[in-house]
């Protein structure tokens, strides 16, 4: 699905981080985790070309991201950014806008485009606050609606930054398994997150960035192993014997 | 529910158009000399050059009534334009000088180019788009808050001022000719001011509602509005572009007009909702009720004297504005 080669992303001054080469393919989540300010969310608007690159390219389904128009890019990923402003509008409605690429100059819907929205109403259990205002929801009913929102717009791909942060715990483990099953799918899931154990519990690969460039990308399994995340975070992973990542504190001089 | 919605707002429509249509034949029934309807009737009927009440309603009340609705439905709909655009509640063309910048050009206009006809309006229509170009660069390079950008719009709105006020000094025949243009003011409006003004008008009401579906979206938040596909810069340009037509038509005949582009977007949200489909039409029908309405208070309150009716409007609108100022919780930005 994208295949990044090595990319370099910046605002104008010094690079942000430097030579990121790695694959997120349909089927998986992968996860992007580094410490504060290491250029997850940088890295993540670069994918979603929302951000001019620095050096290096990117292909989505093997064509450079800058070929796509506009619209057709955004039949073929869609974002969701860690803050916006919320509207005053009603699920459907929002869930409608999810169309827009679709839309043609009179930008009216058709039938089509009506059931692709109920359909991602359905498919994230959002279809009984279709009436609702948005303003309204908590933070974890409105991260769906979004979801939705990004169903409908029938991406093959979609970009998630921080979509846990804010969300009660119960919330953002239910957030991570509908996210899981998009990619059962098929979908290709990339999300920035902050967690570094559901990080590793719920992906696929995941691409630890650190030090202005890519320090690692892995399996969850593999990158456990080689202890590159306590090295990074200066912490100590475990694994329950059930399988469940937990963190403890780095005991110093061990 | 969506129906509901729907339903909800075909009736807030049409009680606005009930409201603008009773404004209109209240402003030509009523003034010094008040006629009744059944007046007002035989003589829109009959149009009889002789009958002093058909003198009456074409060549006085007519123009006025008419540049009210003008100027009420164009500031209001440049309103709820600069407010999605610039993603802020604060956001009015006169608030952030887009009034001032075209009354300025427009003034300038009249003292170099008297005898070019069009020449004011498209000048209006230059000084609310450079204004608003400017204010709009100027509050990004200091960071897009909703203060900022209202106080960039005060500081070029106070520069514009001070410039209307040099040129009424160095040409006084503009001040003779329009004494209440920096309040604002319908009186001396003339059919043929109106005539020069509606093209840019009607282009810019058209633009709004081309627009319509692609603000909603923008209304999402910019990451959001561009991962749908929409372009962004252009979107926010021609939503300036539009306000400017709006706001520079307006004020080309009726003066520095406050406070209607910010009081009727808001209260038009609270009736039609943030939809800009319906948003569009109930906003320009209220701010037409409404403006033609404080006109006409403005006619009889003190009359035989009339104020005008900028005046009310800044009665009215500015302790509006305190209270958006002081009552938002968190810096949330739409009603």
């Amino acid at each position: 699905m994208f295949e990044l080669q090595r990319v370099t992303v910046g605002y104008g001054g010094a690079p942000v981080l430097q030579n990121v080469s790695f694959a997120a393919r349909p089927g998986q989540v992968t996860a992007l985790v580094g410490p504060n300010g290491c250029g997850k969310t940088t890295l993540l608007k670069a994918m979603a070309r929302q951000l001019p690159l620095a050096g290096g390219q990117i292909l989505l389904q093997g064509r450079p991201l800058a070929s796509y128009g506009r619209k057709e890019l955004a039949r073929t990923v869609a974002f969701m950014p860690q803050t916006r402003p919320v509207p005053g509008i009603t699920v459907r409605a929002l869930v409608g806008h999810g169309r827009f690429p679709y839309l043609g100059f009179s930008r009216q819907m058709t039938a089509a485009d009506r059931a692709a929205v109920e359909q991602a109403m359905q498919q994230t259990d959002v279809a009984r606050w279709a009436g609702r205002d948005v303003r309204e929801l908590s933070g974890g009913e409105r991260q769906r609606v979004y979801l939705a929102m990004a169903l409908a717009q029938g991406s093959a791909a979609i970009l998630l930054d921080e979509p846990a942060t804010y969300l009660d715990v119960s919330a953002q483990f239910e957030l991570l398994e509908r996210l899981r099953a998009l990619a059962a799918q098929g979908h290709a899931v990339v999300l920035v997150l902050h967690d570094l154990a559901q990080a590793l519990q719920y992906s696929d690969r995941v691409a630890v960035l650190a030090g202005g460039g890519l320090a690692a990308f892995d399996t969850p399994q593999a990158l456990f192993a080689a202890g590159v995340l306590d090295e990074v975070f200066g912490v100590t992973l475990r694994r329950a014997p059930e399988g469940a990542y937990y963190l403890c504190r780095a005991v110093p001089g061990r | 529910m969506e129906t509901l919605r729907t339903h909800k707002t075909g009736v807030v429509l049409a009680a606005l158009v009930l409201a603008v249509l009773g404004a209109a034949a209240a402003g030509l029934c009523l003034g010094s000399q008040p006629y009744t309807p059944a007046q007002l009737w035989r003589a829109l009927c009959a149009r009889d050059a002789a009958d002093t009440v058909w003198r009456v309603v074409a060549y006085v009340r007519l123009p006025r009534v008419l540049a009210g609705l003008f100027a009420g439905a164009a500031l209001a709909a440049a309103g709820v334009l600069l407010q999605a655009v610039l993603n802020n509640a604060m956001a009015s063309p006169n608030v952030i000088g887009v009034n001032a910048g075209a009354g300025f050009f427009a003034l300038l206009a009249m003292a170099l180019a008297p005898a070019v006809p069009g020449a004011a309006q498209f000048a209006a229509f230059l000084g609310a788009l450079g204004c608003a170009m400017l204010v709009y660069l100027l509050a990004w390079r200091a960071g897009l808050s909703r203060t900022t950008l209202v106080l960039a719009g005060l500081a070029v709105s106070g520069i514009l001022t001070a410039g209307i006020n040099t040129l009424k000094l160095l040409w006084p025949e503009l001040a003779a000719g329009s004494p209440g243009f920096l309040t604002g003011g319908l009186s001396g409006v003339t059919l043929r001011m109106l005539a020069d003004a509606a093209p840019y008008g009607a282009a810019g009401l058209a633009l709004a509602l081309f627009l319509a579906v692609d603000l909603n979206v923008l209304c999402l938040g910019e990451e959001s509005a561009a991962s749908l596909g929409l372009a962004v810069p252009r979107t926010r340009f021609l939503g300036i572009l539009a306000a400017a037509l709006l706001a520079g038509a307006a004020v080309s005949f009726a003066g520095l007009l406050s406070f209607v582009g910010l009081l009727a977007p808001h209260i038009a949200r609270r009736w039609a909702g943030s939809d800009h489909r319906a948003l569009l039409p109930v906003v320009a029908l209220l701010g037409a009720a409404f403006v033609t309405l404080c006109d006409l208070a403005a006619r009889l309150l003190f009359a035989p004297f009339e104020l005008p009716v900028g005046i009310l409007l800044s009665l009215i609108g500015g302790p509006f504005f305190l209270s958006l100022l002081l009552g938002r919780k968190r810096g949330r930005i739409y009603v």
